[in-house]
């Protein structure tokens, strides 16, 4: 009888134009940084040509190459590259573009990567534990949580620097900012869609039959309300599949638009992404692969939360449109709520672990770089309390729907 | 056997059924009563849709809601307002409800054509239920309600869009059914049950009020049923000192069917079902309303 419900969920034309809509959308938002596109290939060279890291071998390699460039335009003979950058107005007006361009890159993760040593040797994240706390007048209980964190945080950073995690070459952050572009523009982009489609396609499959005045006729068959079980199996099932080709399809074509070659094992906690003062770190050595794996993972989990939670609200209400509407003002107002906790105690973390929260910040997953969500098993308590919660109030709600007047 | 003991049924503050007692055995039971006098209420609560707020309902002698899906297998409901799927073919609805009755697809192909064929249907099987017509819809109802052929059958105004020929259809349908199950069919249509109902409920200020055979109904005006010719300027006063069950318009006045417990100088007439019905649902049934049935 699952095949039956799910043919239901498939059976919805909004369904279908909505994937088509989004699935446009996320294409012109991948194509919208086509611009970058050339000179971001440039990085995969290094990769081939230096090795995956900016290990002192490679830096003086690359330094080797680009004054050789440099070499190739001026008759003066300079040591270090930092030395001919001095003197560029020897070099740069007489260089052809292709060599400039490439000789532009090269500096800028030649230079990039000799900082990163001393970067986070320098890098204290006490300033940023301050700065969080200032930001968000965090005192007593919740500073406590957070001074704790940060010196869990300073543990990862140690070990980052031992693994060379750091030195990996990877996009240039502050130039490019792909981690943003990918995780939150469209991560975030997915991950709302996904949600969307998870509630519509949810609320639809339950309450067919009371939209559909079929109720009174099916529920008195032998089957009858047990068929709510066969509805949340399959609207999960359904939310997964809808949400894995929307992801699936989005990222495919992502990955085939962007070159990602020599990259992929690239650790996810390297300095080159870094966009801001703070370098993304995450809480364990991880490839970039992996990262995206986990994240999908986690995008996909959060669907099935969303999905339980509008099973749920679906068998109360009844009707496809309130439940949507239900759902929008649960997301609303858990919002609301969350920003009501004080920030003298830990509750101001407690209320972070939601949801709703969650998908707001889709960037700073499995990191600590969200001060807020700073806990290396922040996604997965999240995605297991909510998960387990609406399990119960999912199994609740159907026992009283076994016990409830249809009318 | 089907029994209702001492059910009442609340909707919050408002009582629709009060300490009903009732037990059904095998043969066409009509529920008899003006729209909105807890027919639906009741049927609702033998087929599980709604649970009563006191007493219980049993069949042999175990509670319906305890026996789940042992009673439902048993069970066919044609509902008053029967939903159904546009886009699917008669055959398909039918495969799909079969499928929550637990008929194998073998079984339940040769159930629908059979169905399909004592309904009428047989050569629309395979259009969509969207280009059928009301009477047609109730009759897909029909075959639904059937397809677990079951012991008991509760319709819910079965006869809603059926046209007079295929009421007299619907009425010989039953005939034949009622051999060796329960039938319970609900209506405000008189001639819908009688000649074929072993017993009429009637349901009157919330609680049963007559569960008699047709014969016994009727035995309730005997000798108290008059027919008058009278000039319309006395229509107004036999409105008050009689209950008038119908009038109408003859060539020399009008024509007055009415109750009285003494004998005068009127023709005494034999009295039917309907002029049961209209005795005693005489507060709230509208006269003008009656004579489309006439």
């Amino acid at each position: 009888m699952i095949r039956h419900e799910l043919s239901k969920a498939f059976r919805s034309p909004v369904l279908y134009g909505l994937v088509l809509f989004f699935l446009t959308l996320n294409m012109a938002l991948i194509v919208s940084n086509d611009y970058k596109k050339e000179s971001l290939s440039f990085v995969s060279h290094v990769v081939e040509q230096y090795g995956p890291k900016a290990t002192d071998d490679s830096l003086l390699k690359m330094e080797e190459d680009g004054l050789e460039l440099i070499h190739d335009y001026t008759d003066r003979r300079f040591s270090t590259l930092e030395e001919a950058l001095q003197h560029e107005d020897s070099f740069i007006p007489s260089m052809q573009q292709d060599d400039f361009e490439r000789l532009k890159q090269l500096v800028l993760y030649f230079e990039t990567g000799r900082q990163a040593d001393s970067f986070y040797k320098e890098l204290n994240l006490q300033d940023a534990r301050s700065g969080a706390i200032d930001q968000y007048g965090l005192s007593g209980g919740a500073e406590d949580v957070l001074i704790n964190q940060y010196e869990k945080a300073e543990e990862r950073k140690k070990e980052l620097v031992e693994n060379a995690e750091h030195l990996s070459f990877f996009f240039h952050g502050a130039t490019y900012e792909m981690h943003s572009f990918l995780f939150k523009e469209i991560g975030r982009a997915l991950l709302f869609e996904a949600m969307v489609l998870t509630v519509l396609l949810t609320a639809h499959v339950t309450t067919y039959e009371f939209e559909r005045r079929t109720s009174l006729t099916l529920f008195v068959t032998k089957k009858g309300r047990t068929m709510m079980r066969d509805k949340w199996v399959a609207s999960t099932v359904a939310s997964g599949i809808i949400s894995a080709f929307v992801f699936a399809f989005t990222l495919g074509i992502y990955f085939i638009f962007y070159d990602y070659s020599g990259l992929l094992s690239s650790s996810f906690s390297n300095f080159f992404m870094s966009e801001m003062k703070m370098p993304y770190i995450s809480w364990w050595n991880v490839t970039f692969t992996e990262y995206l794996g986990l994240f999908v993972l986690a995008a996909l989990a959060l669907q099935i939360v969303f999905n339980w939670i509008t099973y749920a609200l679906a068998l109360h209400l009844r009707n496809g449109h309130l439940t949507y509407i239900a759902f929008a003002v649960l997301f609303g107002a858990y919002l609301c709520f969350s920003s009501l906790l004080p920030a003298n105690t830990g509750l101001i973390f407690a209320g972070q672990f939601s949801p709703f929260i969650m998908i707001l910040n889709p960037h700073a997953w499995f990191t600590m770089n969200n001060p807020m969500t700073i806990f290396s098993y922040y996604e997965v308590v999240t995605l297991a309390a909510w998960g387990l919660g609406f399990i119960l109030i999912g199994a609740f709600s159907y026992k009283h729907f076994t016990r409830q007047s249809l009318l | 056997m089907l029994e209702v003991h001492h059910v009442t049924k609340n909707y919050q503050s408002f009582t629709a059924l009060k300490e009903v007692d009732l037990q059904f055995d095998h043969g066409i039971y009509g529920l008899l009563a003006p729209n909105g006098a807890g027919k639906t209420t009741l049927m609702k609560m033998l087929v599980t849709l709604t649970f009563p707020s006191d007493g219980e309902i049993t069949y042999n002698h175990e509670n319906i809601v305890d026996l789940g899906e042992e009673y439902r297998d048993i069970l066919g409901y044609l509902p008053q307002d029967f939903g159904y799927y546009k886009s699917y073919t008669a055959e398909k609805y039918l495969m799909y409800i079969a499928a929550l009755k637990g008929l194998d697809k073998t079984k339940a192909k040769l159930r629908i054509k059979e169905l399909l064929e004592l309904v009428g249907l047989q050569d629309v099987g395979r259009k969509k239920l969207k280009k059928f017509s009301g009477g047609m819809i109730q009759r897909v109802g029909v075959c639904q309600a059937l397809l677990n052929d079951p012991k008991v059958l509760i319709l819910d105004e079965p006869t809603a869009g059926l046209d007079p020929k295929e009421r007299a259809r619907f009425k010989r349908l039953l005939s034949t059914l009622a051999r060796d199950r329960i039938i319970l069919l609900s209506t405000h249509i008189v001639s819908d049950i009688e000649s074929i109902a072993k017993e009429i409920i009637m349901i009157k200020d919330k609680r049963v009020l007559y569960k008699k055979n047709q014969e016994e109904l009727r035995s309730l005006l005997e000798g108290k049923l008059f027919e008058a010719i009278i000039p319309f300027e006395d229509v107004e006063a036999y409105h008050s000192k009689f209950s008038v069950l119908s009038e109408k318009q003859e060539k020399n006045g009008i024509k007055v069917r009415f109750v009285s417990e003494q004998k005068g100088a009127w023709n005494e007439v034999e009295p039917s079902l309907e002029d049961v019905f209209l005795y005693v649902y005489e507060e709230e049934t509208d006269l003008s309303e009656d004579r489309k049935h006439d």
